[in-house]
């Protein structure tokens, strides 16, 4: 759990949810144990103070999670074309409107069930329905997907894909590093699995949160019967879902060594800091700028 | 005017053939002076005087009003300022990006021209995200809004909460006002610390953007009270509120990109300047239609509210008062374009260590490597000579102001931000297309809802050349070839479609080649 197991217990206990959240919490805690100092400002949001700038952080998010990279994570079916481009393996899918229900069925159909229907722009899990067997559960799993989006502004888009063989696992990378991996054979239960994971699958997860701009840090979900195959055949997985605003599934395994994702994050922004990269490249202007758009200029 | 009223005047008035009823978003107030009696039901009086008994006061919906004039008379000459004339834009282009309510929202248009110029290709997802990819850029540059993939979540959170940016770029050597947070059950101590910083104060919204619920310059505690009063009447009612120190000088947008500042717009309140011969009221008119033929400000025109009789008020003038020649008529404080202000830009004319503060102030921040820098000061002076403050930095930064400023050069600050953006992702392009060829793919619901003809019509429009086909897949795409601003055109407006379209998603790729070439035709 890294530093004193129990001395973050304990801190948890005295400051969630009263004083503030559980994320912000983790990060509180990961930076104080470093010996960074730490104002909080209100429940969400706490400043760092690293050694040569105060640094913001909002639950777990610091500025190397961008805004371009969190709107990603709740669009789907960007991230599966970011992953494609990437040679990454994603699942065969397709997005429908919600006035399009048939289209969708007939798209399912085609595809061979079970399927998967979620919606395409939206993070975490709401309106997600795996193993849809027939039409009948279709078309109710289709509805659930959007009203899942209540009135969050946009279009209800809705991703179906087949449902992938294999258990679902948790991978949290921080960087180019593998931080921890969480087995999840049913929804309750979280075993950790970090140290027996085929370094083959720790590159691809570490592939998959690159493969999205603007973000250092991500927890990446994928399928696979394994992550530990006993040969050293390539072992097979399918991307699922990349997510920013979760708490790490391997910071509380049900079962197994917890790990410390938050003190990761902060290590990252006391070794490499994705932000202050651009300080160190000038910006030159064009060359050849013309008039602006739009402007017709009076001689 | 409520509905029932309307049907009660259309009702005493045989001869009333029609009545126009305010729009969702018009929210103008038409009074009548005297104003109308009711009896013990709510129902309409008839009045003394003959019609419906008064005269009906419209100033208040003057910028509703001022879309549908059509006077005879000749028009008034361009607005000036220190010799400069007013610009003038190709607005029938920038009209195709013209919202429900009159504003023309240019900023995610312009970052897909400025990407498909320098040979990027652009996939765009609905109207505000952009993604833009090369074969050598190291990943794939996005924009969501005007916020990048270097703009930090964090960031956000701390350039939205002004006391929080203002510790940072206090921390960090920036000079910011003195002030302090309160909540709303706090008023007497926030008039106490107004009155304790011993100068002129702001009282502004925590969390506020636009100039809303600003009020500057407030030197008399009755004053302070009304400003903190006024509050509670907006949406920022039960929010926190800042009183900070009112730093006197003009009030400026530095737009910085990377470690330059690529633009720079003096923002003046609203005002009007008499002419000798016109009210306040008409004077307001006619500036309001010039404010039509900028895409800036074409949906923001001048409005006769609260703020503008205050200020009226305070220079005992009303709305029938007839300005001397040339004299300036102040019509608000906070100088904003949104609330009826002008913008200049005077990046040229900007003293260096000007540009340094704001830079310094963007790299304060951690998590912004673009931002709208709000500074108050005078442009000409260097930070030695007088006293600069940074008021606010913004990570997403409108840059309309910057592309279309009523005067002064016009900086095409999109190509700077596409331009950062594949130097941070490892690859400067250095050619700008003037004619492209691209080939636009386009999802959604786009068959059978009269998407090839409506493209058809625009191409024919823009004179470009190529085809458009439905695929069996359920979408549309189409090859095209013509001069950058026309093929931009459609590439950019392909993602919104006729009314029965919904596109999601629109992916356009430079290509060698289209065919035909003398004509578009629809397969």
């Amino acid at each position: 759990m890294g530093g004193d197991p129990q001395a973050l217990q304990r801190f948890l206990s005295e400051n969630v949810p009263d004083r503030c959240t559980l994320r912000s919490a983790l990060m509180e805690f990961a930076a104080l144990q470093r010996g960074l100092g730490v104002e909080r400002f209100d429940q969400k949001i706490i400043l760092v103070g690293f050694p040569d700038s105060l640094v913001p952080f909002v639950g777990m998010s610091g500025p190397d999670t961008t805004r371009m990279g969190q709107l990603v994570c709740g669009f789907r079916d960007s991230q599966r074309q970011l992953w494609q481009a990437a040679g990454l393996c994603v699942a065969p899918h397709a997005v429908f409107l919600p006035t399009q229900p048939k289209t969708a069925a007939a798209y399912a159909t085609e595809l061979g069930w079970p399927v998967t229907v979620r919606p395409a722009r939206l993070e975490g899990t709401r309106g997600i329905t795996r193993g849809i067997d027939n039409s009948k559960e279709f078309r109710a799993a289709f509805r659930r997907a959007d009203r899942a989006y209540g009135d969050e502004p946009g279009m209800n888009l809705v991703l179906v894909e087949p449902t992938a063989a294999g258990d679902r696992f948790d991978f949290y990378v921080v960087g180019d590093r593998l931080v921890s991996v969480t087995h999840r054979p049913t929804a309750d239960v979280y075993v950790d699995v970090t140290d027996a994971t085929h370094p083959r699958l720790a590159g691809v997860a570490v592939d998959a949160v690159t493969a999205i701009p603007g973000l250092a840090h991500a927890q990446v979900t994928m399928v696979a019967p394994t992550v530990s195959p006993a040969d050293d055949a390539e072992p097979p997985y399918i991307l699922e879902d990349v997510a920013s605003a979760v708490t790490p599934s391997g910071q509380f395994p049900t079962q197994g060594q917890p790990r410390d994702v938050a003190g990761a994050i902060i290590d990252h922004y006391l070794t490499a800091p994705r932000w202050k990269l651009p300080h160190s490249v000038a910006h030159q202007p064009p060359a050849d700028a013309g008039p602006a758009p739009g402007w017709l200029v009076v001689q | 005017m409520s509905v029932a009223a309307a049907a009660e005047l259309a009702a005493a008035l045989p001869r009333l053939d029609y009545c126009a009823l305010e729009s969702s978003w018009a929210k103008g107030t038409v009074t009548i002076e005297p104003p109308p009696r009711r009896d013990g039901r709510r129902r309409l009086e008839l009045g003394d005087a003959p019609g419906i008994g008064g005269d009906i006061v419209l100033s208040g919906a003057v910028q509703y009003m001022t879309r549908y004039t059509d006077g005879s008379q000749a028009p008034p000459p361009p607005p000036t300022y220190a010799g400069l004339t007013a610009n003038t834009f190709d607005l029938d282009t920038l009209l195709h990006f013209e919202k429900a309510n009159g504003s023309v929202d240019t900023a995610n248009p312009l970052l897909d021209r400025a990407a498909l110029a320098y040979g990027l290709n652009t996939t765009r997802l609905g109207r505000g995200v952009l993604f833009a990819g090369h074969p050598k850029l190291a990943e794939p540059i996005g924009f969501a809004s005007r916020r990048s993939s270097w703009t930090g979540v964090s960031t956000r959170a701390v350039v939205d909460k002004k006391d929080l940016a203002k510790k940072i770029l206090h921390a960090a050597g920036v000079a910011v006002p003195q002030g302090d947070v309160f909540n709303p059950d706090q008023s007497e101590q926030a008039v106490r610390y107004a009155l304790s910083l011993g100068v002129p104060v702001v009282v502004k919204p925590r969390a506020g953007s636009h100039g809303a619920g600003v009020t500057t310059d407030l030197r008399e505690e009755g004053d302070i009270r009304s400003a903190i009063a006024a509050l509670a009447s907006t949406s920022f009612a039960q929010r926190a509120f800042v009183v900070e120190e009112y730093a006197p000088g003009e009030d400026y947008r530095f737009l910085v990109v990377g470690d330059r500042v690529v633009s720079v717009v003096l923002r003046r309140p609203a005002s009007v300047h008499g002419d000798g011969r016109s009210s306040v009221l008409e004077l307001v008119i006619q500036k309001n239609r010039h404010r039509l033929e900028n895409p800036q400000t074409h949906g923001s025109l001048i409005e006769l509210g609260q703020n503008a009789g205050y200020w009226l008020d305070r220079q005992g003038l009303t709305l029938d008062s007839v300005p001397a020649e040339g004299s300036l008529v102040k019509l608000g404080s906070a100088g904003n374009i949104a609330n009826g202000g002008d913008s200049v830009e005077v990046l040229d004319e900007t003293h260096p260590s000007l540009l340094d503060l704001a830079v310094r102030a963007t790299q304060a921040i951690p998590g912004l490597d673009h931002s709208g820098v709000d500074l108050i000061g005078d442009h000409r002076l260097s930070t030695d000579e007088h006293r600069a403050v940074v008021i606010e930095v913004n990570s997403n930064p409108g840059t309309d102001l910057n592309h279309f400023p009523i005067f002064g050069t016009p900086r095409d600050v999109s190509t700077s931000l596409i331009l950062r953006q594949c130097e941070l992702a490892g690859y400067r392009p250095s050619h700008v297309l003037d004619r492209l060829s691209v080939r636009i793919d386009v999802w959604g619901r786009v068959q059978g809802v009269g998407y090839r003809r409506w493209f058809e019509r625009l191409a024919n429009e823009r004179g470009v050349v190529g085809s458009i086909r439905n695929l069996s897949s359920g979408q549309v795409e189409a090859h095209i070839a013509g001069d950058l601003n026309d093929v931009w055109l459609l590439s950019s407006l392909a993602v919104t479609g006729p009314p029965r379209a919904k596109p999601n998603r629109v992916v356009t790729t430079h290509v060698s080649e289209v065919s035909p070439i003398d004509r578009f035709e629809v397969r």
